[in-house]
């Protein structure tokens, strides 16, 4: 409502306000200090899960040993021949099938479905859930809309100048001084064979991805990407990633002072009396990545997986979905979403779920794309393979 | 990877786990909450005070906040519910205090007079409504609230609301006549003690 808006009485009430000399208060240190100490601040003080609390679903199958060394038997030279001769066979014959297992298992897994129920880590209390978040009633004021096309506009300018594994925090807004909109954006690290990507993941401290032993018919690992760190207060409390102490604190001040630092850089004129300002950041670190599987048609399959972060979120609206259902694969709770067909998603269905690989906590997200053919088994079995990969 | 960064987004953030975007929220709602606290405390200690707890219940609570209706909406309603407990709070350590003596309350009533933000006659005829009834004519005629924001901060409908307000206006404007007309008197008073002496 507007000062406009007022009838004649209630603007002679507003002549007896007297809040004019009311000094401006900040309170904003004192609540994050008391927030951070109560509660951390997202990942930086995020306990790694351990295994009781992600409990290993599927028994690790104990590798067969080396062969003994068998004493060759000097006088049997046929016999020796004919074994040869089957023992290739043999090996031609495992290999086949194992490969085969690998690249195009038929077998269905088995799962149980339940009725949906969000999932939450118990160590970092990060949460899957669905949520209705119904469309704010009213028209977009023309000033709203002008702000984010800036946003984007920004957002997409900032990107460009970007070096893959590099991220950067801009600030946009006509007076950057006064409350602008702050945003980041990436460069995400891009590989084309699964052993790059895989020797990166581990070296950049990214979250695991185990690799999917089945994939369905046709389709083959097009590429990963790394994301680097986006945590603004993590990279500046912390940009290294190996000191301890109290980052989370630390991070709160240090994200005051660059906004403050940034505030007063030569800015970019976006026009219409928008300027943005931006600053690079090289992450040391990574906290998602993402592989995908694509076919021939160009249909994939893209699998992400994010570290969690204390008291973090994964939400979904139900109102976008034609489906929902938690389902147990291999003893794994996982939450299946099948979207609305006339949705503007760029996927058909997703399957979600929390897990610990080798002591890191993540979440992972499995998906199709948009006039994917896939069944819900198919990506079931997917999941299932990945859980049985986990090293 | 990111969208525009309404309020609403900036939500989003704090509940996906940034939770160093939340000083962008106190930033942008610590002053005017203050006011409002102000309005109903009419003390600043307490006044700041509450604001620090208002804004550590809101962060406690963001991850449970539905964008059913405007963010600032339901601040406002966290804000004014947390007041309500402290006035209650107040009202019975004065009722206690008045049991030792009567000391304190002065005292409390003394700094309540010099942090009020609202000059006379209303300030006075204000003093009359019940909180709940200051509450309103605060957040429509200071708070520039709509009607509709008002019921979603008070949990009513608009229609509800609108009536309620129409009688607290017939009631302030009699106490505001009244508090006039014995200010006239006393004025009256004052002057004729002085021509007498």
């Amino acid at each position: 409502m507007h000062k406009s808006q007022h009838t004649a009485e209630e603007q002679k009430l507003r002549s007896y306000d007297a809040s004019s000399d009311v000094k401006a208060i900040d309170v904003r240190q004192r609540v994050m200090n008391i927030i951070t100490e109560k509660y951390g601040n997202g990942a930086a003080d995020a306990v790694p899960p351990d295994a009781r609390d992600f409990p290993e679903m599927m028994q690790r199958v104990n590798e067969s040993p080396a062969s003994a060394a068998h004493k060759r038997p000097a006088s049997y030279g046929k016999i020796l021949a004919a074994s040869t001769s089957l023992l290739a066979v043999l090996i031609l014959g495992v290999t086949y099938y194992w490969y085969a297992d690998i690249h195009n298992q038929t077998a269905d897994i088995p799962y149980a479905v339940k009725d949906y129920e969000e999932i939450e880590d118990p160590v970092t209390q990060f949460r899957i859930q669905l949520k209705e978040t119904p469309v704010q009633p009213g028209v977009v004021q023309p000033e709203e809309d002008v702000k984010t096309r800036k946003y984007q506009e920004a957002e997409k300018w900032v990107e460009q100048q970007l070096l893959p594994g590099e991220m950067g925090i801009f600030l946009v807004g006509k007076d950057l001084s006064a409350n602008p909109s702050t945003g980041s954006a990436v460069n995400p690290l891009h590989y084309d064979s699964y052993s790059d990507f895989r020797a990166n993941q581990t070296e950049l401290g990214a979250p695991l991805l185990p690799e999917p032993t089945y994939v369905p018919k046709g389709y083959a690992f097009s590429g990963g990407e790394i994301f680097p760190e986006t945590d603004i207060a993590l990279l500046l409390a912390n940009p290294s990633k190996t000191t301890s102490g109290d980052k989370s604190k630390s991070g709160v001040e240090a994200y005051f002072r660059l906004k403050e630092e940034m505030s007063v850089m030569k800015a970019k004129e976006l026009g219409e009396g928008y300027k943005l300002v931006w600053k690079r950041f090289r992450a040391a670190g990574s906290s998602s990545v993402k592989v995908s599987y694509t076919n021939t048609e160009g249909q994939s399959i893209n699998i992400q997986a994010t570290a969690l972060h204390r008291l973090g979120l994964a939400q979904f609206n139900p109102n976008d979905l034609e489906k929902y259902e938690n389902v147990v694969v291999a003893g794994k709770e996982m939450i299946y979403l099948k979207l609305l067909a006339e949705g503007d998603q760029d996927y058909t269905q997703q399957l979600v779920w929390l897990d610990s690989v080798q002591g890191q906590g993540a979440y992972y997200s499995l998906s199709d794309s948009k006039d994917s053919s896939l069944s819900q088994q198919e990506l079931i079995n997917v999941a299932a393979s990945m859980l049985k990969n986990k090293k | 990877m990111n969208s525009i960064e309404s309020i609403e987004s900036k939500i989003a953030r704090i509940q996906a786990g940034e939770v160093y975007i939340f000083a962008d929220i106190i930033d942008t709602y610590q002053n005017r909450i203050y006011k409002y606290c102000l309005r109903l405390l009419s003390n600043r200690e307490e006044a700041e005070d509450a604001v620090q707890d208002i804004m550590l219940k809101v962060f406690e609570k963001v991850r449970y906040y539905q964008p059913k209706g405007s963010f600032t909406s339901w601040l406002y309603k966290i804000a004014y519910n947390h007041c309500l407990n402290l006035l209650r709070r107040r009202k019975l350590q004065q009722q206690v205090s008045r049991l030792f003596g009567r000391e304190v309350a002065a005292e409390s009533a003394e700094r309540a007079a010099e942090d009020t933000m609202f000059s006379e006659p209303l300030a006075s005829a204000l003093e009359m409504l019940t909180v709940e009834e200051r509450n309103l004519l605060i957040l429509r005629i200071f708070e520039d609230k709509s009607f509709e924001e008002i019921g979603e901060i008070l949990g009513k409908n608009m229609e509800a609301v609108k009536k309620k307000y129409g009688r607290i206006r017939h009631k302030l404007k009699a106490f505001m006549e009244l508090s006039e007309k014995e200010e006239g008197e006393c004025t009256k008073a004052s002057t004729l003690q002085k021509n007498k002496n």
